[in-house]
């Protein structure tokens, strides 16, 4: 019996050919590709196309730019897109208020508890967003928790019915809706940022607003970027809020479509305006990269 | 390969759109055939599209149980005008509920074949079955079987006194806690019948910017729009509501949940909304289609449908209906009502209803 022979290796040195280079970056992106085009690019198309349409489906249909010209000359429709600029933007800004120093302190002063806390913040964004809805009218009725509180505490006679059912009770749930997409990518961005910066900051003799302002802000541009582009977009289309807390005024662009789409069977009209919605979300979100650019410093 | 690429997904997104298209476009003006031997059991699929409060285990058990081998696919909307909407997206039904103040989204799609009434047994019984919107070109394009009257509702100890009248619920005396449906026709129709408007549902230009200024004037007075009959019950529960614009079964439906309510026919009038069932214009299983319908007409089926608060349309189940819901079951009760029909040109109520939220 003889000592079994090891197969011998040879090494050829050979490079992949250039087809199967040129392929292989497909082949991996093949699938991917595919549920992109088929979940993204394939609905973007027909709402591109039903907005460059009249009729309604029977077969008569064609051709228009009436459905965006309509839009944009009516003024019922500019008002609500005001409206809607003003809620969606305060909402905006308070969720920035509290999420940078939620993030800050997840990032840098939690220690132990940064992981429970960034779990449960995590946790609440899981919440259904009409129970979410339904729990702050229940803080906020006329029979909720705040009111009771007060009450019983005597500061008032009366229930504050001015709480719920207005603008401020829809600005209220967006600015908490969203609140998850807004810290977390403020928050990987902070702990990219090295602390012993606020140190060298501080030994400079800058004060904890300058170091925010010259030292934290510009780093954390690309988080904010992030998060107006998870948060502030949505923001616009939102129709579940107004509807439920917004009281006699609780109209914003999305329940314009909906009212479109549902109300009159209007597809047309409603995918123009879903189209121009994606328009101003395109160039904001360029605006904002550009300004996030700028503070961190890029060329 | 760009281009390529470019090219293959317009061509498929062409095929796509192509497809959405054709799904509404699609016509049938023949009358669904009735061949149905009500006798033998059901077979295949049927494919059921309607409102939750029709298609409750409660009132289909028994039509599962007489048709054992028959796959039901029960899918549930909100609106005349969302399905309408999912039909012409390519979403497929045998049956759908189709309801007289909602039907325009449906027939302008051509989604609704007509239906040969003699493959209905209690046809000529039914109530309901000649008001305007039942027939389209002469053709029965939904069998009636249910109905509901809106009047006001009101908590009876916040309200002690009582409400009878629209005039009265705008007094001022319930400043902020009115709650009045949030759609075009029910907000304006209050508003209507209010100013003493004839017809609430096809008001003229004139009177419908007149009713839209009324809701503009007296919001201080409504505390919301509830979005859906569920919705009503809890502004009631949480008391941020006293008085509102409602149907009589909602006002069973607070009942139910221990809400000390009381629902009035205002003087100003009452209108009634009539659903029915409709067979679609792609409809496969149509003999299974006229059991179902045939089933919900029935005296059986039709008091189960009094017993959830609807006024019945086939008088023939009087007897049946348990001696609580008489009063309320019988079509006689709103045989005075304004029928809850569309508009002619229900975006400019729509319309009116966004300025009336705008301004």
């Amino acid at each position: 019996m003889g000592i079994p022979t090891t197969p011998q290796i040879t090494v050829t040195g050979e490079r992949p050919s250039r087809l199967s280079r040129l392929l292989k970056p497909f082949a991996f992106m093949s699938l991917p590709t595919a549920v992109l085009a088929v979940l993204f690019l394939i609905p973007m198309g027909i709402l591109v196309y039903f907005s460059f349409q009249y009729g309604d489906l029977t077969g008569q249909s064609g051709f228009t730019l009436s459905n965006f010209t309509d839009t944009l000359t009516d003024p019922l429709y500019r008002e609500i897109a005001l409206a809607t600029f003003e809620i969606a933007t305060i909402a905006m800004v308070a969720q920035l208020i509290v999420g940078i120093p939620l993030a800050y302190v997840l990032a840098y002063k939690a220690g132990r508890f940064e992981l429970p806390l960034l779990l449960a913040l995590v946790l609440a964004d899981e919440l259904n967003p009409m129970v979410r809805i339904y729990a702050w009218r229940m803080l906020l009725g006329r029979e909720g928790l705040i009111n009771d509180a007060l009450t019983s505490l005597g500061l008032i006679n009366a229930p504050i019915d001015a709480l719920l059912f207005n603008k401020f009770s829809v600005i209220v749930v967006l600015s908490t809706s969203y609140l998850t997409y807004t810290v977390i990518p403020i928050y990987a961005s902070m702990k990219a940022v090295d602390s012993g910066l606020f140190e060298a900051a501080k030994d400079m003799g800058a004060g904890w607003f300058t170091t925010f302002r010259r030292v934290l802000l510009p780093l954390i541009a690309p988080g904010i970027f992030i998060a107006l582009l998870l948060v502030y977009v949505p923001l616009f289309t939102d129709f579940a809020a107004p509807s439920l807390v917004g009281g006699t005024s609780g109209i914003m662009l999305g329940n314009v479509v909906a009212d479109m789409v549902l109300q009159n069977g209007n597809l047309n009209m409603g995918a123009a305006m879903s189209f121009l919605m994606l328009l101003a979300a395109a160039l904001f979100s360029l605006l904002a990269y550009q300004l996030s650019r700028v503070k961190g410093g890029a060329k | 390969m760009k281009k390529w690429l470019l090219t293959a997904l317009f061509a498929v997104a062409a095929v796509a759109i192509s497809a959405c298209g054709s799904g509404g476009g699609d016509t049938s003006e023949a009358v669904a055939p009735s061949k149905a031997d009500l006798e033998k059991p059901a077979t295949g699929t049927l494919r059921v599209f309607a409102y939750d409060d029709t298609v409750t285990d409660q009132q289909l058990d028994p039509f599962r149980k007489a048709n054992p081998d028959l796959d039901m696919k029960i899918a549930t909307f909100n609106s005349n005008e969302e399905a309408a909407a999912k039909l012409a997206g390519g979403f497929e039904a045998d049956v759908v509920e189709v309801c007289l103040d909602e039907a325009g989204s449906l027939l302008q799609r051509n989604q609704l074949r007509p239906i040969d009434t003699k493959g209905v047994t209690d046809w000529d019984e039914l109530s309901f079955k000649d008001e305007p919107g039942v027939r389209q070109n002469g053709n029965v394009i939904m069998v009636p079987l249910s109905s509901g009257p809106y009047g006001i509702n009101y908590n009876t100890q916040e309200v002690p006194g009582g409400v009878d009248s629209y005039k009265q619920m705008f007094d001022g005396d319930y400043d902020g806690r009115i709650a009045i449906p949030g759609d075009p026709l029910a907000t304006l129709g209050v508003a209507a019948l209010t100013l003493g408007f004839d017809d609430p549902f096809d008001m003229s230009p004139d009177e419908l910017d007149q009713a839209k200024q009324f809701l503009i004037d007296h919001k201080s007075q409504i505390r919301a729009f509830p979005e859906s009959d569920s919705d009503m019950v809890n502004l009631f529960k949480s008391g941020e509501a006293i008085v509102a614009n409602n149907g009589r079964g909602t006002n069973q439906d607070m009942e139910a949940e221990g809400i000390p309510v009381k629902w009035v026919a205002p003087k100003e009038g009452t209108w009634a909304w009539v659903c029915g069932l409709g067979i679609t214009s792609k409809a496969k299983n149509i003999d299974a289609a006229y059991k179902l319908i045939n089933y919900y007409a029935s005296p059986k089926a039709q008091a189960i449908s009094a017993e959830n608060g609807f006024v019945i349309t086939n008088p023939k189940a009087m007897p049946l209906v348990p001696q609580q819901y008489k009063e309320t079951a019988d079509p006689e009760s709103i045989k005075d009502s304004i029928p809850l029909t569309e508009p002619s040109d229900p975006e400019a109520y729509t319309r009116a209803w966004q300025e009336v939220r705008t301004g």
